[in-house]
């Protein structure tokens, strides 16, 4: 009985991956990955803060971090607002590498099996457990199974959980890998210029020695021209030295599912529309999602049932853990999808106005420096929140102003 | 029968985005292709997320 497992993960990307680092030593687990290679291909901008990757990994000194920056410069029409950001730890890291660390503590650490070269292409869960297909006729069987299959999200319907998301939840994406003399390799640069990115914002996050991750994402449901069009209309204006090294689209769905369990299923990271419905950013959310799922499957593990009731507590756990306020970021994304051009104006400007030339950084930062009605406070709070990625600002502003 | 949504290989970067908003979830992203199954409902929402124009309607 080979082919029998206690829990069965499908994706072996960052939450695929941090899910089976969280699962206790013991068990038989096995990770399954399309690619080839774990970290390739990379569809990716590689932002994400310092201080959330502690949250997760030991240490200090990551080996995959590419960049730290020092400043953050916020576009829009013709403003401009430059802050200060050295504490925040900001960082751009080789998303390539950083795969490649989970996957070796899931394989060293853990003694787990990852599977690369292995596309799941079907999954059944009945009351004896849970039956996997490979596309090379292979089949498995697990007690659980943790669907990290990332944005095209196939899966969760195999195993009864809607995942089909709608065109305005989705950002459509383009990237260009560029180096260019221009780029300052301490500065990353939002543009929410309207007519640059519908619905959406171009950034430049430098890599080091003056290579940078340059990309767009719009809104789906806008009608507008398509984002590679959109981004080398950009790159010609700005960078018509640059010199492209690697491009390529991607997508990335917010709003997170309705449900994301079921019987004997968890859904995690990009699958779960997990990601940051202002920025688009996923990997913490992929780790976040991915750690509680590792959690709740020792539980159920250690319990030995595994019915959608008991798994309920996966969903419990993500949506009560303080850093993730998915929900509020939603409603603020909404809100800024509907506002018309003048009210865009207005909200940006504020923003522009009032962080130019500050420092942010979670601990100094007080609310009645604000001037605006608390609402607008707590959008722009919000904004920014999801821009530095910081979800302590984001917690603060939750108990203060939404209730 | 020919599918009603064609795939230009050469710009597809295979990211995803279609698979995710099908409706009727009728593409599979495999590693290298992209295959569209029968029962696709013409509803156009895969042509508009597409991010590098890879997608068009067999017409
Ligand atoms: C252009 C772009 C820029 C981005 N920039 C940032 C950023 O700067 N910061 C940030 O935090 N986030 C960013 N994101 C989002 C981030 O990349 C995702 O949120 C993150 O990758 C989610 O991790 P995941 O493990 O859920 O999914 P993925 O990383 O997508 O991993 C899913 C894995 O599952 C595999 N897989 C899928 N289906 C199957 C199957 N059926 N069988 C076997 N294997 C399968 C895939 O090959 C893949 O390796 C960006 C996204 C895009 C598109
Ligand atoms: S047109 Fe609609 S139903 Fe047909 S493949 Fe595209 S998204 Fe799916
Ligand atoms: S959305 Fe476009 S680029 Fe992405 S997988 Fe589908 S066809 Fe390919």
């Amino acid at each position: 009985m080979n082919n029998n497992y206690d829990v069965i993960i499908v994706g072996g990307g960052p939450g695929g991956l941090y899910a089976a680092s969280v699962i206790d030593k013991g068990y038989k687990v096995i990770v399954f990955e399309k690619d080839e290679v774990i970290g390739e291909p990379i569809i990716c901008a590689e932002g994400i803060s310092n201080y959330i990757l502690k949250q997760f990994f030991n240490g200090t000194d990551f080996p995959f971090i590419r960049n730290t920056f020092k400043k953050v410069k916020i576009k829009y029409k013709g403003y401009e607002a430059n802050v200060d950001i050295t504490d925040m730890g900001v960082v751009t890291i080789d998303r390539t590498k950083f795969e490649q660390y989970i996957a070796r503590k899931v394989q060293e650490e853990k003694g787990f099996e990852i599977r690369t070269n292995s596309f799941v292409v079907d999954a059944k869960v009945d009351d004896d457990g849970v039956r996997v297909f490979l596309e090379n006729g292979e089949e498995f069987f697990g007690k659980i199974i943790i669907i990290a299959d990332g944005v095209e999200s196939y899966l969760p319907g195999k195993v009864g959980i809607n995942s089909v998301c709608s065109l305005k939840d989705m950002y459509s994406c383009y990237q260009k890998i560029i180096s260019d003399g221009t780029i300052d390799d301490d500065v990353m640069i939002f543009d929410f210029t309207p007519s640059v990115t519908p619905g959406g914002y171009l950034w430049v996050f430098p890599r080091g020695n003056k290579e940078a991750n340059f990309g767009i994402g719009v809104t789906s449901s806008e009608d507008c021209e398509k984002p590679y069009k959109l981004l080398e209309e950009y790159r010609q204006k700005y960078y018509p030295e640059s010199k492209i090294l690697r491009e390529f689209p991607g997508c990335v769905g917010v709003n997170q599912l309705a449900k994301i369990y079921g019987e004997r299923a968890m859904v995690v990271g990009d699958s779960a529309r997990a990601a940051d419905p202002i920025t688009g950013g996923g990997i913490d959310n992929a780790l976040r999602t991915g750690n509680f799922a590792g959690i709740v499957a020792n539980l159920v593990l250690k319990g030995n049932d595994f019915s959608a009731r008991r798994l309920s507590q996966y969903q419990e756990l993500v949506e009560k853990d303080n850093g993730y306020s998915l929900k509020k970021q939603n409603q603020l994304r909404e809100m800024l999808i509907e506002m018309s051009e003048e009210e865009l104006d207005k909200f940006f400007i504020s923003i522009i106005n009032l962080f130019n030339g500050k420092t942010v950084s979670s601990d100094i930062y007080s609310l009645y420096s604000l001037k605006f009605s608390l609402k607008t406070a707590g959008m722009v709070i919000n904004f920014m929140g999801s821009l530095m990625k910081d979800k302590y600002l984001l917690k603060m502003i939750m108990k203060l102003l939404w209730k | 029968m020919d599918s009603y949504i064609i795939v230009d290989e050469k710009k597809c970067g295979l990211c995803g985005g279609c698979v995710a908003v099908c409706p009727v979830k009728v593409i599979i992203m495999y590693k290298d292709h992209l295959k569209i199954n029968d029962g696709c409902i013409k509803c156009d929402k895969c042509i508009k997320v597409c991010p590098s124009g890879a997608l068009s309607k067999n017409e």
